[in-house]
């Protein structure tokens, strides 16, 4: 005979193992785990601590906001935002007549507005309209710029600071991507001659520094072209910012082309699409798709190069700050330069890592 | 090549004869373009300048030169001047990165938090900025030439960073120490600002590209094999540097080499800031002394493609070593 025990009740839920280390534990564990890493910890931490308050005291506490010359900003021991404040047209729009500024403001409000509805628009349906925009948009933000017709004709060398920016990125953008594919799909095209140039022409834009092909289209160019032919500073540098990405976007489409499986091609020829429209239908979407967040990065990259502009002379945000420190109202302390450096570092790396984020996110929604 | 598939391929062929005519037609164009104007600028072509006296003077060169040199000399001058920034930074930022690429790899903290924020606050900022930052305002704030800072025989101040150098004095080795020579520094081997700013510049901003290469190679490496190390009782220091990184060098280094590329190409900034380079002597001083831009920008395109080649080479070459050990 065998006895049967049977629970009526059940057994109460065990408690669940603590998932969270208490936060001092956790915390040891995070900074202190071995006395190297201890002491490394520490280190950074008074590092930080004494960076961050001998920065707060100098932008902050000392600094000096307002004022039209540099005798708002006496001694060196605070930054001079006076400097950046009273300066804010020369480094927003440069030169450009103030009775036409409404030109300028209309360029930077539409681009805000069109950059948020990129950012916010609902992924992959309306990708080829957002390629349309960035190569409609600087076309015609020039057209505006520039004027004629019934608008006062404004000349390029009056641009300047961020709206030049502004503008020689989005030229950019929109020259080197359509030149880039088009060298993409040259370099594996089957014909040896269309291959062959465009490897050239890549490979050598490539062992050359922008800042070289910069000089040569500030200094040589107009040697190359007829008399009758006057092409200004500021058409030739964007040339030249063009042609130099169109070499390292060739590469990135090189990879998204790559990346488009054989029997895509393949398929879309049994189904009896001609070799263009395969191109156009069936490859071109898919590997553009794959490349965005790499045409992000470039686009980053290009926000970065246009500060090289300065060095030619044309009067880019970098340039417009330089310069500002050298005008007559503001020369003299060190410390004025030292507070346009900051303040363009702050600007750029807002712009460049919103723009990082920005890739990284699209990469991961991928 | 029956007559069938010759029509087929006739298009290409046709094409293909269209698109050289027009690339052969643009450089004729701009080849006579621009005969006409140097000769209506009365310019004369060819390289002949290159054995003619300089006439100037370059703040720093790793070899003799005076204004008497030749323009080739001058030339030489600025490639060393270029490779040994090239160099010096390459070092110091592979250095760097190496420290960022682990500290990036810690645990969440402190460390880990410092790392990440050093890579996207510099690799955000554009170069020439970071440049220019570093020789107007943070050189400015060295001490002058009398109060400079010295240690063990170097010296610091707002003129540059003094070093000792070995010289051969009557047949014997002697130490050349800098000193302070009132309002000047005498003696021992310069770095002038333009060149810390360079370099410092250069290091840091590559450093963080570099730190993202190796931090994927060291993720490449299967955890296994730290974990291996730590049974066998190597500290995680050790781990580190004799099991984790070697693999993950194997790994980084063909993406290393394209940064070193992009790092040597960017070297060219230091026009900006007046350091003696290719860009500033060749694509500069040389350019306009001579006013034969086209011979000195080809040879400032030549001498830049040769470093580019250069560092392909040396990193192919020990990429194979690497691969051939891998393989043993």
């Amino acid at each position: 005979m065998t006895t049967h025990f049977v629970r009526q009740t059940p057994i109460d839920p065990r408690a669940a193992p603590v998932a969270a280390i208490a936060a001092p534990v956790r915390w040891r564990r995070a900074w202190f785990p071995t006395p190297l890493m201890s002491l490394l910890s520490l280190l950074l931490l008074a590092l930080f601590a004494l960076f961050g308050w001998r920065f707060f005291q100098w932008a902050i506490v000392q600094a000096h906001w307002l004022g039209t010359s540099s005798e708002a900003c006496p001694g060196d021991t605070g930054a001079c935002w006076a400097f950046v404040i009273a300066r804010w047209k020369p480094w927003l729009v440069g030169n450009y007549p103030s009775s036409q500024l409404w030109r300028a403001w209309t360029c930077f409000a539409t681009f805000a507005l069109f950059w948020t509805w990129v950012v916010r628009r609902s992924h992959a349906a309306s990708l080829q309209r957002v390629l349309l925009g960035f190569i409609l948009l600087p076309v015609a933000f020039f057209l505006l710029l520039i004027g004629g017709g019934p608008l006062p004709v404004v000349v390029p060398t009056r641009w300047g600071g961020l709206l030049l920016t502004l503008v020689v990125t989005l030229a950019t953008f929109a020259t080197a991507l359509p030149i880039g594919l088009c060298l993409a799909l040259g370099r594996r095209s089957r014909l040896p001659v269309a291959r062959w140039l465009c490897g050239v022409f890549v490979e050598g834009m490539r062992s050359v520094p922008l800042l070289a092909v910069l000089f040569i289209a500030a200094t040589l160019l107009p040697m190359f072209l007829s008399n009758g032919m006057n092409v200004d500073l500021f058409s030739r540098a964007v040339i030249a910012f063009a042609l130099f990405n169109a070499a390292l976007a060739a590469e990135v489409f090189r990879g998204g082309l790559q990346s488009v499986g054989r029997g895509q091609l393949e398929a879309a020829t049994t189904v009896g699409l001609s070799d263009f429209a395969a191109l156009r239908l069936i490859v071109l979407p898919q590997a553009v798709t794959a490349v965005v967040p790499a045409l992000v990065n470039i686009m980053i990259a290009v926000i970065k190069e246009t500060t090289l502009l300065s060095v030619i002379g044309v009067n880019d945000l970098l340039g417009a700050v330089e310069n500002g420190a050298k005008s007559p109202d503001w020369i003299g302390e060190s410390n004025i330069l030292t507070s346009g450096h900051v303040f363009l570092a702050l600007a750029y790396l807002t712009v460049c890592y919103g723009l990082s984020r920005y890739s990284r996110r699209l990469e991961v929604r991928r | 090549m029956s007559r069938a598939v010759f029509l087929e391929r006739l298009p290409g062929y046709v094409g293909q004869a269209v698109l050289l005519a027009v690339v052969g037609w643009l450089i004729w164009r701009g080849v006579s373009n621009f005969q006409s104007n140097a000769r209506a600028l009365g310019l004369s072509a060819g390289y002949g300048f290159l054995h003619t006296q300089a006439g100037f003077q370059i703040a720093q060169s790793l070899i003799a030169f005076s204004p008497a040199s030749s323009y080739l000399d001058a030339i030489i001058v600025a490639a060393l001047n270029t490779l040994f920034v090239v160099a010096l930074a390459s070092v110091l930022s592979t250095l760097i990165a190496l420290c960022i690429a682990f500290g990036r790899l810690a645990p969440p903290g402190i460390v880990r938090g410092a790392s990440s924020i050093y890579v996207e606050v510099f690799r955000n900022i554009p170069l020439l900025l970071q440049i220019l930052f570093w020789y107007f305002s943070a050189i400015a704030l060295l001490p002058g030439v009398s109060e400079s800072l010295e240690f063990g025989g170097v010296l610091l101040n707002n003129r540059g960073l003094f070093f000792p150098r070995l010289t051969l004095m009557h047949g014997a080795f002697a130490l050349d120490l800098p000193h302070v020579n009132g309002f000047d520094v005498g003696g021992g081997f310069a770095l002038l600002p333009e060149l810390m700013a360079l370099t410092a510049g250069l290091s840091i901003y590559n450093s963080t590209f570099l730190a993202e290469i190796f931090r994927a190679g060291i993720l490449s490496v299967p955890r296994g094999q730290s974990e291996a190390a730590a049974s066998v009782g190597l500290s995680g220091v050790r781990a580190a540097l004799l099991i984790t990184l070697p693999q993950a060098l194997r790994v980084a280094l063909p993406a290393a080499g394209g940064q070193y590329q992009t790092l040597a190409k960017a070297s060219s900034l230091a026009a900006a800031i007046g350091y003696p380079d290719i860009m500033q002597i060749v694509g500069g001083t040389v350019a306009s002394q001579t006013s034969q831009a086209l011979e000195a920008m080809t040879l400032v395109v030549l001498l830049y493609a040769a470093i580019n080649l250069f560092i392909a080479l040396v990193v192919g070459l020990a990429n194979r070593r690497l691969q051939k050990r891998e393989g043993r």
